[in-house]
């Protein structure tokens, strides 16, 4: 669906490139995640295989059209989210769509179904102007949606929205996913990532790093860890352990290297004295110290909750790039 | 299909917007200042304030003289030369004379002026007085033939004379103006980054453009043209003249709208053009003065053939041909600024 080799884009026309050497292709029907920080060159890929800016240097192929020279009719099959709202402030939100769904020439879906989707049919009939910011980002989203592309373009598609809004997003993301919309998600939100996307590729610096599935990512590069949260009684008069337990509350954080992974505590019952004190700890899965250290824990304490704990696409990407998503 | 959904949407968004609203003020302001404040000919003619102290019978021989020549419905007679003076005071157009017997015996005419006029009016108006004293001699014979090269036209009110300035600075370049306005609108709103991912093409988007700013000029100068020229404008010839007029001036408005992302930038380069442009107002307002570099500004032709569609005889060829080359201008700066924004709309 999508075929990208040795593109190189530089906004001065010298050797100042904001994307280099970015070779990658999409499959029919795959979500793919373009993921890095900001600068990072995902907004001027996309912008070259959406048209938005001219292909200079590559080969790019979308939708089977040659980018060098992009017809038309390609976008009757593309979709494109942008991360900025951009809608006419001067048109209702109905308007909005319908004058949209009249500039393709292939079956559209019904602007009042679509804004029903994203829960703005009860403003339909307002100007754009007048709505909140997540409000103007549905609108754009589900325009995006209006001529059913077969590949969409989804820029940081839940950025700014609120929970319940961002997962209702996510959730028609998924459903046209299954549906076989093919999908290219630039973000820097990597859960969002790991969520929808088959395959993702790391970009930091205009150089694409790396690409792979998320679950070949965490096998790869992730540390496989157990975290347990168990009770242990406090011995009477341990009066150093049961301060720290009074007030330290349980926290998560990454294993603090002393071999036991011990990261947080808290009194059971609010008592003193002999309270019983609530513990959670990581236990690395490769390291055999650990392997045997979490064995003792199962054989001699009470355990509360224990679960595997994969290493986050983040952490991934800080671990293959040295960089922050920010 | 596509132009005339991206027409309609334009179309609606300029009637939510305030530009419109400017323009038919504009528009109604004009009209209002052209039929209840300014005169339908701006008169150069002045009061001419008189005394004649004289005795009969050559009192009654020189206010005879008066009465008969051509100023003598701008005569104001007075009875002392103060009163000449009072009045000269009070109006600073006018002028006076003073007719008197000298010592000598004989009849003086004394001019009593401002001031402020030149040596050369001075000696004209002393000249004409003169002229016109000699026709009353026994066997006068008037030796002097007028020829006028330019066959005789009729004259058009000062009113009507105004009006091709207001169509062509205000109605045929209301795009030149506006329609980088609507423009940067659509960049600022990053709507026109949202057109470009759709099958519309970006001809549709400035055609669109050209669509609305045309029907807002036809819009007010039809109000300007029926409330001033009433019946005597040829409407016909008119609209498409001012329809070729205003396609042209939208061209251009495009093609420097293409060269900057900002408003602020690019109206000082419409300002120029503008200021520019309005330079041929002085060749048309004093056809004595109009070098070949002013009649070259496009400007100059459209006032002319405005003008001429005001006659009752308009010269129709003229008025066609150069409308033509109007049309054939703006559909060249068209393709430029197509191609211009082709490659700058959306980066």
């Amino acid at each position: 669906m999508v075929k990208v080799e040795g593109l190189y884009y530089s906004y001065t026309n010298d050797d100042k490139y904001a994307v280099k050497d970015i070779s990658f292709e999409i499959a029919e029907g795959e979500s793919f995640g373009l993921l890095g920080p900001s600068g990072a060159g995902k907004s001027t890929t996309q912008n070259i295989l959406t048209g938005l800016l001219p292909l200079k240097t590559g080969e790019v192929q979308v939708a089977g059209y040659d980018m060098h020279h992009p017809k038309r009719e390609m976008f009757n099959k593309l979709g494109v989210s942008f991360e900025q709202s951009n809608v006419y402030g001067k048109l209702t939100a109905l308007e909005n769509l319908e004058f949209y769904r009249k500039l393709f020439d292939v079956p559209t879906l019904d602007p009042m179904e679509l804004l029903t989707l994203v829960g703005l049919e009860q403003v339909a009939s307002k100007k754009a102007a007048t709505f909140s910011k997540g409000m103007k980002h549905r609108l754009t989203f589900v325009r995006s949606m209006l001529n059913q592309p077969i590949l969409w373009f989804l820029d940081e598609p839940t950025t700014g929205l609120d929970p319940a809004i961002a997962s209702v997003i996510k959730d028609i993301v998924k459903e046209k996913k299954e549906r076989g919309t093919t999908i290219f998600l630039t973000t820097h939100n990597m859960f969002l990532a790991d969520e929808l996307c088959d395959r993702v590729g790391f970009i930091v610096d205009g150089e694409l790093r790396l690409i792979d599935s998320p679950r070949n990512l965490k096998l790869k590069y992730g540390e496989k860890l157990v975290e347990v949260e168990y009770v242990e009684e406090a011995a009477q008069g341990d009066e150093a352990n049961q301060a720290v337990a009074a007030e330290q509350p349980i926290v998560s954080d990454s294993a603090d290297g002393s071999g036991t992974g011990t990261v947080g505590r808290a009194t059971i019952g609010g008592g003193t004295g002999t309270g019983a004190h609530l513990i959670r700890r990581h236990f690395s899965l490769v390291d055999p110290v650990e392997v045997a250290a979490l064995q003792e824990v199962l054989a001699t304490r009470k355990i509360e909750t224990m679960h595997t704990k994969e290493a986050t696409l983040e952490e991934i990407f800080i671990k293959v790039t040295g960089r922050k998503l920010v | 299909m596509k132009f005339l959904t991206t027409f309609l949407k334009d179309l609606k968004l300029s009637f939510r917007t305030f530009y419109i609203y400017i323009e038919i003020a504009l528009a109604v302001i004009f009209i209002l200042v052209m039929l209840f404040v300014l005169p339908e000919n701006f008169t150069t003619e002045h009061d001419i304030y008189t005394l004649i102290e004289l005795e009969e019978p050559a009192y009654s021989s020189v206010r005879t003289l008066f009465d008969e020549g051509a100023e003598a419905d701008r005569l104001i007679y007075l009875d002392s030369r103060e009163a000449i003076e009072n009045a000269l005071l009070e109006d600073r157009e006018a002028a006076g004379i003073h007719v008197f017997q000298s010592a000598e015996g004989r009849i003086t005419y004394d001019f009593v002026l401002q001031g402020y006029e030149s040596p050369k009016l001075v000696e004209l108006l002393k000249q004409t007085f003169i002229g016109d004293l000699t026709t009353y001699m026994p066997d006068y014979e008037d030796q002097v033939s007028i020829t006028t090269l330019g066959g005789a036209r009729e004259k058009l009110s000062d009113r009507l004379t105004v009006l091709p300035v207001f169509l062509v600075l205000n109605s045929a370049f209301t795009g030149l103006f506006i329609v980088a306005a609507y423009i940067f609108m659509d960049k600022d709103e990053g709507t026109i980054k949202a057109l470009t991912v759709t099958p519309a093409k970006i001809s549709d988007y400035l055609l669109a453009k050209l669509g609305m700013m045309l029907v807002m000029g036809m819009l007010t100068s039809l109000l300007v043209t029926v409330a001033i020229a009433r019946g005597s404008a040829h409407y016909g010839p008119l609209m498409i003249f001012m329809a070729a007029a205003n396609l042209f001036g939208t061209a251009i408005g495009l093609l420097l709208t293409s060269f900057y992302d900002d408003l602020m930038k690019a109206m000082s380069s419409i300002f120029v053009v503008v200021f520019v442009l309005a330079f041929s107002t002085i060749s048309y307002f004093m056809p004595s003065f109009s070098p070949l570099i002013i009649r070259m500004i496009p400007t100059y032709p459209m006032l002319v053939s405005i003008r001429e569609l005001l006659y009752q005889q308009p010269n129709l060829t003229y008025v066609y041909a150069t409308a033509g080359g109007l049309l054939a201008g703006a559909a060249l700066i068209f393709m430029l600024a197509l191609y211009r924004f082709k490659k700058t709309l959306t980066v």
